[in-house]
């Protein structure tokens, strides 16, 4: 056995280490309360199609970059109210129905309820509905989407098919009393 | 040599005269987009084109797109449209889409770009047709898939597929790839802070935000002469050949989204946004909802760098409803 083989393996475990210990602390830095929340699976033969993707702010961007990567200049309105960071995911069924979900972490209770409130984030026309909280609910034919708020947390959850509704609703409930 | 008679005279004037009506209109109309005091902004609405669920009706779209055509250029045919604006059959013709489907589906319909790629194949080659956006992801959630090869038409991402031209600032799908161009715009309303009323129209300006770097693309977001300079840019200002707006689908307010039936066709980029704030501002009227103003760089992109003009009495909008 080569007599270097234990040292050279001693040296990729420690270079992997801290490695992972840098990514660690890039997310601790983040959020200052723990990772964000990855929404799961919502059932029914839906898997990921996109993501999850991390987007940060101009100043401290995330994996795949900052807010205005995401949503162009709409990302301003955010900014305002103190937003940190989004995962954005898209599930996908067989039968090419989409149902995204974005958790935007807006850096305190106040700045989520806050943004919950603005018309330029949560336009008028909804409906409001309960998912666990109160939820608006918006159906544009053939979408149909919904915000809630949960402690720090915006949540926007969308599918593309509006006959799948109520499956929407139920998913923002899970996430609303199991994840957040 | 005989002298013709009295009816030879007649029948030989009545001859020069039909020449000289049919020629003359042709002039006219062949130049009347390119040169005329008045810029031609051109919408066609058609209630087949979309159902209320977002269904596009391809036939009725690819008659619509023709027809703008026709009414743009004076010419019979889509073909000959193309080349009286400049598409020549050695062209590779680059079309900047926005497919941002953040919150609401507003990309371009693949219908649409279907009947777009069907109608320049009638000058250039499909594999000399390359639509393009900034992000890889945004083309396929809108339904695009990525094809870089030497068949078919060519569907690229800005920012993975081609590199950034170090003078213009721009991708070089643009500055090299492309001879001509199409600023292929989505009719949309977005927030905007620094407005009056907080939100302005996101067309034809803001579409060629996606060919710029990803450094510069954020700036224009507080810097109105920055967004402005865009269409300025060189390669942008001398290869576009037609501005276009998908209306099938668009958005009054943001996040909220009616179907309004119709596409917008003009070669100032200026008067087309113009139209397409119009259209905007009818359904908000209807709506109450207050009018969006004329935004600052619209202003700046006329009087400082001569884009066109987004004043009502230069432009000449032609309503086409089927």
């Amino acid at each position: 056995m080569n007599r270097y083989l234990p040292m050279r393996a001693a040296l990729i475990f420690l270079i992997a280490a801290m490695m992972a210990g840098r990514g660690a602390s890039a997310e601790k830095q983040r959020s200052g309360s723990g990772p964000l929340p990855i929404p799961p699976k919502p059932g029914r033969g839906f898997s990921i199609s996109l993501g999850p993707q991390l987007y940060g702010t101009r100043e401290q961007p995330l994996k795949d970059g900052d807010i205005f990567k995401f949503i162009d200049g709409g990302g301003v309105v955010y900014l305002q109210y103190g937003f940190q960071a989004v995962v954005h995911v898209v599930f996908t069924d067989k039968n090419k129905n989409d149902l995204t979900v974005d958790v935007f972490d807006m850096g305190s209770d106040a700045g989520a309820r806050k943004a919950f409130a603005d018309e330029s984030i949560c336009a008028d026309g909804w409906r409001m509905i309960s998912v666990g909280a109160e939820a608006k609910s918006y159906h544009f034919e053939p979408d149909y989407f919904l915000y809630f708020v949960k402690r720090r947390y915006l949540v926007y959850c969308h599918i593309g098919d509006d006959g799948m509704s109520a499956f929407l609703n139920e998913y923002a409930n899970a996430l609303f009393k199991e994840i957040l | 040599m005989n002298r013709p008679n009295r009816s030879e005279i007649i029948r030989g004037t009545v001859t020069l005269a039909l020449l000289l009506t049919v020629a003359f209109s042709g002039v006219r109309a062949a130049v009347r987009t390119l040169s005329e005091a008045k810029s031609w902004v051109i919408t066609v609405r058609s209630p087949k084109a979309v159902d209320n669920r977002g269904q596009a009706d391809a036939a009725e779209i690819q008659a619509m797109l023709e027809q703008g055509l026709r009414a743009l250029s004076g010419k019979a045919t889509a073909g000959e449209a193309w080349m009286t604006l400049g598409l020549k059959p050695k062209d590779i013709v680059g079309v900047k889409i926005n497919c941002n489907n953040w919150t609401i589906n507003l990309s371009p319909q693949p219908e649409l770009v279907a009947v777009l790629a069907d109608s320049l194949s009638s000058v250039v080659p499909l594999n000399n047709i390359v639509f393009y956006d900034m992000h890889k992801a945004d083309l396929e959630q809108a339904g695009f898939k990525r094809n870089a090869t030497k068949n078919g038409v060519r569907f690229l991402a800005a920012e993975t597929d081609a590199r950034y031209d170090d003078r213009e600032k721009l991708t070089e799908i643009a500055t090299s790839l492309c001879t001509k161009l199409i600023n292929f715009a989505s009719l949309k309303t977005v927030y905007e802070p620094d407005a009056d009323e907080p939100y302005e129209a996101s067309l034809h300006f803001k579409n060629q935000i996606g060919s710029l770097t990803a450094e510069d693309a954020p700036k224009c977001h507080d810097d109105a002469d920055f967004l402005a300079a865009i269409l300025a840019r060189p390669s942008i200002r001398q290869k576009t050949i037609l501005n276009l707006c998908t209306g099938l689908r668009a958005s009054y307010k943001r996040g909220v989204p009616w179907y309004w039936g119709g596409i917008i066709l003009g070669v100032d980029p200026l008067a087309t946004e113009y139209v397409a704030l119009q259209v905007i501002n009818e359904k908000r009227t209807l709506e109450k909802a207050k009018p969006l103003g004329l935004s600052p760089y619209l202003t700046i992109a006329e009087t400082k760098y001569g884009l066109g003009s987004c004043l009502p009495e230069k432009i000449e909008w032609v309503r086409l409803e089927r």
